[in-house]
């Protein structure tokens, strides 16, 4: 399946880039992320709860960074796993561009391949799209307030950090415990290199992908609730 | 209101009751069980709830081919409600057997077959999506999905072959390593030399691929089972929603557990249809018994509606390669064909059945002088294959006819007319095929003439010219069918009680078929005992002795025949206790409408009701004249009874035409289906609503699978129809009304005179379907189409090049 849609921010291309390699910025724009590991193979894991409406289901996931050229592409690869209700995976190539020449605002388009299997496969993926596209959506606003306002970020809390809660943030936030920080793991995700070369494996947290793999793993969680 | 045009048709058995009493064989007895069924008052599985029962639940592989590395429940096993965690390691450590296949004759050729482990949770390897890895046993369902949540599979995946397709292909890779080319059985009829000769006469060739795609059985009640353990008596009780609890007994008993039969008791109550789909075991009624007695309490597993579509067995699937040779004038010299048949990833009970039943009929109903035909068993990574209404015989009529209506295209002759030229005429019955069917009776031409007649079949143009006025294409397509019906061997018993009433204690097993009203209605016209006071009992395999269940539409053939035999049985031995009654010669006494008769003396009689009392007496019975207290011998002395059994050998071959038009619009390649007409001939006729009822179901599917239904799996083997939302399934409004007419032909290979009724319409009108939008799009040049015939492959086809017109 192919999932592809654009965003405007309204920042420069480079806090954009710096902000999508930033663990705490996408720790608290991803709805229901536990947490971020950092594997012995220097991919990451990460544990998503979602929770929309009756359905409650924790994702577990894994990606990988290929192909970084900061501040205007790169490639990932991830993996979620959802237990019974299946499993998503594939690729993602994020692109920022200037708007029209202005370069305090940013375009940034995504292509991503997704393969789905399991439930997510039998029931589930002709709504995908739809619902993954609303809310990547919904990522990219929380993103943008935090862009604004980073203050939010010290506190160390997704839900916290909601300056700007959209549509998504109800869905997510209001009928659950926040998710709680960990602080080892956090440290060690921000004691990563910020920036890498070109091109060069990084340790930074792409956090779109999540976007993507959350998106599709929870829309069909929601979808599986309400059938 | 649809109509059976003939009610009564000729050859109808009539016996002195008819004229007298409407319940009878041959009269429209509403269905007796309906009440029961549309109140909700009908006991299925799911309406059962044991004491102390809990859930089971099924954790079911999400990829298509895989070795099982790890499967880790730590994490689970701190849920709340969590009792067990069952896995295919377990299963094996008890010493359980798996599902096995017998469906495979062992005469087959070409050299046995590649059989298949099938136990009912994986242990290295997964083979499809949605094999069972582990069954959780929890206090509520709720909870057992909890724990499948937290369970820890890790696949290490293998290359998968999802379709047949994919499977046919050059350097394939390998479902079972073992079945080099996927290949699990190949079996050949026919002659192969003399069908090379008629090729090398021939002046014309048509050759085709005829796919026949995958369909969903889709029952309306989804599988259900219920497993208990009785420690004190050792035994094990299955209650299931199952289509055949005395084959499931036999399979459990010999196959998976190595026991006596009697240590096994399994019950069916109510059950919401099957199509074929549920005549097998499944895993889950092998993982439910197994797991209530490791737990000690009765376990329940109840597949919701996606589940089904991944877990229940799948029907159809089959690639034929075709050729067929002719004269000029549309004579057929001879036929090659080539079948693959789908089988699944595994063989389970029935999976071989629809191939090598089916290229049986691959004759239709022409005489075809040479033929050689090859049917393969292929394996792919996807869900089992099973039998489905018609079970081969649709996929064989959908090769003939199509060939047919090819030819006839190609040579330019009417598609009524190539069928004339090549029937098998009623003189020249019984007939042989050349790849060894013997058709017992049959009147092809017609039955096809009183189909035409039926549908107008020469005002078309008419019809076709209002159509374009309307903007829309319209076409018609015919197909004339043969199938083969009534398998084995049936038990029935019938049994009087004390107060006069009559219990059929029947081998078959109805799940929607009505034998509560067909049965009974026969044997009321067999016994003259009120239908109210006759009851049908099925399904319990500790009450009725054997029984083979109903498929194959055999249950009026085998179940019917032996149920005659059953009453004669109980008709002779009343005429017995009767003339001890009566005081007279039990030569001399006629039983006629339930009464016994001295008709060549002074007209004393009793009736059965009397007689069936009297075998239940104390003391001896008080004879008519007499007023004597006599003795009874001592096989009438406990009951009036009779046993009957019957096999179908041979069995019968149901037969029709089958006519379809269609309108296409050509905006968006959408078909409308506004003419069915169907002429069957299904022998003698036990009740005309139950059989219209039944052919009017096979039309909805058979239109289901022309038009709408199909099972895909994407490249990766996962299912993308999983649902409703995905699968499109037939709906009222999709029909106009049908014009239904029989013609029958009794046969003589049953004392009845019947055929198989229940699946003719999914045999016949498939191809005529697809013959009606073929000519609908001959503007376009479209040669032949694929099923289902959806807006979009309709529009492609009409749009080669996909460019708007």
């Amino acid at each position: 399946m192919q999932l592809t849609g654009s965003q405007d921010i309204e920042a420069p291309r480079e806090r954009v880039w710096d902000g999508l390699l930033d663990p705490r910025f996408l720790k608290a724009a991803i709805p229901g992320c536990e947490s971020f590991t950092l594997d012995d193979d220097g991919a990451y894991s990460a544990v998503v709860l979602a929770s929309l409406g009756p359905v409650r289901a924790r994702f577990r996931g894994r990606l990988w960074q290929e192909d970084l050229h900061p501040p205007a592409r790169c490639t990932l690869r991830f993996e979620g796993e959802g237990g019974i209700a299946g499993f998503a995976k594939g690729s993602a190539q994020v692109v920022l561009e200037d708007i029209d020449g202005d370069t305090a605002r940013t375009r940034l388009s995504y292509s991503a391949d997704v393969a789905m299997g399991g439930r997510l496969a039998q029931i589930g993926s002709r709504l995908i799209d739809a619902t993954a596209k609303r809310m990547a959506g919904q990522f990219f606003d929380k993103f943008e307030a935090l862009l604004k306002d980073p203050s939010a970020l010290a506190e160390g809390s997704g839900e916290a950090a909601a300056p700007a809660a959209s549509g998504g943030q109800e869905a997510f936030g209001s009928d659950r415990e926040p998710a709680a920080a960990v602080p080892g793991k956090a440290a060690l995700v921000a004691a990563a290199p910020a920036v890498s070369p070109a091109g060069q494996f990084t340790l930074q947290m792409p956090g779109w992908a999540w976007a993507f793999t959350v998106a599709v793993l929870a829309a069909a969680a929601a979808w599986l609730g309400t059938h | 209101m649809n109509k059976i045009v003939n009610e009564m048709p000729a050859g109808t058995v009539v016996t002195p009751s008819r004229q007298l009493n409407h319940s009878g064989i041959g009269a429209p007895v509403r269905r007796r069980e309906d009440p029961r069924l549309l109140t909700g008052k009908g006991r299925f599985a799911d309406n059962i709830t044991m004491t102390r029962q809990l859930r089971g639940y099924v954790l079911r592989s999400p990829v298509a081919h895989a070795k099982i590395k790890r499967i880790d429940v730590s994490p689970a096993l701190d849920v709340p409600g969590l009792v067990a965690i069952l896995t295919g390691e377990d299963y094996a450590a008890d010493g359980w057997g798996d599902i096995p296949c017998v469906s495979i004759p062992p005469n087959i050729t070409g050299g046995g077959y590649h059989a298949t482990p099938f136990p009912p949770l994986a242990t290295d390897r997964v083979l499809a999506v949605g094999t069972g890895v582990a069954f959780i046993v929890a206090e509520t369902l709720a909870a057992a999905i909890d724990v499948a949540e937290r369970i820890e599979v890790e696949y290490d995946e293998l290359p998968v072959v999802p379709t047949l397709e994919a499977a046919l292909a050059d350097n394939a890779p390998l479902v079972w390593p073992q079945a080099k080319g996927n290949r699990c059985f190949t079996h050949e009829l026919g002659d192969a030399a003399a069908a090379d000769a008629a090729f090398e006469r021939a002046e014309h060739v048509v050759r085709a691929r005829i796919r026949n795609q995958r369909v969903a059985g889709n029952p309306m009640e989804p599988r259900t089972c219920i497993g208990a353990w009785d420690p004190g008596d050792m035994r094990w009780q299955l209650t299931s929603s199952t289509a055949n609890p005395h084959r499931i007994r036999l399979i459990l008993a010999d196959q998976i557990l190595g026991v006596p039969a009697h240590r096994v008791h399994v019950v069916a109550g109510d059950v919401g249809g099957g199509f074929g789909t549920k005549g097998g075991i499944y895993p889950e009624e092998i993982l439910v018994l197994w797991a209530a007695q490791r737990t000690g309490r009765p376990v329940k597993w109840v597949s919701d509606r996606s589940e089904a579509f991944l877990s229940d067995f799948n029907g159809r699937d089959q690639i034929a390669d075709a050729e067929f040779a002719f004269n000029k004038d549309g004579t057929v010299l001879g036929a090659r064909i080539v079948v693959n048949h789908n089988l699944g990833c595994q063989l389970g009970p029935s999976t071989a059945h629809p191939p090598l039943v089916g290229t049986r009929m691959l004759s239709g109903v022409y005489a075809i002088p040479a033929m050689h035909v090859t049917v393969n068993g292929i394996f792919t990574n996807s869900r089992t294959l099973t039998t489905y209404r018609g079970a081969g015989r649709p996929e064989a009529t959908l090769v003939v006819e199509r060939m047919m209506d090819l030819a006839a295209e190609e040579l330019g002759l009417a598609p009524d007319e190539i069928r004339r030229r090549n029937f098998i005429r009623p003189n020249q019955m019984p007939y042989t095929t050349c790849i060894g069917e013997t058709y017992d009776c049959g009147e092809f031409e017609a039955i096809m003439d009183e189909a035409l007649r039926l549908a107008d079949w020469e005002d078309f143009a008419a019809r076709r010219a209002d159509s374009e006025a309307r903007g829309r294409l319209r076409g018609r397509g015919l197909a004339v069918y043969i199938e083969v019906c009534a398998t084995i061997s049936e038990r029935m018993e019938v049994r009087f009680d004390s107060a006069g009433g009559v219990t059929i204690l029947a081998g078959t097993f109805s799940y929607g078929q009505g034998h509560e009203t067909s049965f009974v209605q026969m044997a009321h016209e067999w016994l003259g005992v009120p239908i109210e006071k006759i009851r049908l009992l099925q399904g319990d395999t500790d009450k009725i002795a054997t029984g083979r269940g109903s498929f194959g539409s055999r249950s009026m053939t085998v179940g019917g025949s032996a149920l005659k035999q059953a009453c004669e049985s109980v008709i002779d031995k009343g005429t017995r206790l009767a003339a001890i009654m009566l005081e007279v010669d039990p030569a001399e006494i006629v039983f006629e409408s339930g009464l016994y008769l001295w008709k060549a003396g002074d007209q004393r009689s009793v009736t059965i009701d009397e007689v069936a009392k009297a075998s239940f007496a104390w003391k001896g019975v008080t004879t008519y004249a007499s007023g004597a207290l006599k003795s009874i011998p001592a096989d009438l002395w406990s009951g009036l009874e009779g046993i009957g059994h019957f096999s179908a050998n041979p069995q019968n071959y149901p037969n029709g035409c089958y006519i379809a038009e269609v309108e296409v619009e050509p905006e968006t390649g959408q078909v409308h289906l506004v003419g069915v007409t169907a002429v069957d001939d299904v022998g003698n006729v036990v009740n005309p609503l139950l059989l219209e009822g039944q052919i009017m179901g096979a039309i909805a599917q058979a239109a289901g699978q022309a038009l709408k239904e199909k099972v895909v799996h994407d490249e990766t083997g996962q299912l993308l129809t999983g649902a409703y939302t995905d699968y499109a399934m037939p709906q009222a409004g999709d029909f106009p009304r049908f014009k239904l007419g029989l013609r029958s032909v009794p046969t003589a290979t049953n004392p009845l005179g019947v055929k198989g009724g229940a699946e003719a319409g999914t045999v016949g009108l498939p191809p005529a379907i697809v013959s009606a939008v073929v000519d609908a799009l001959r503007p376009y040049g479209v040669r032949d189409l694929k099923m289902p015939l959806t807006p979009m492959s309709v529009w492609e086809a009409m749009n080669p090049e996909g460019e708007e017109e």
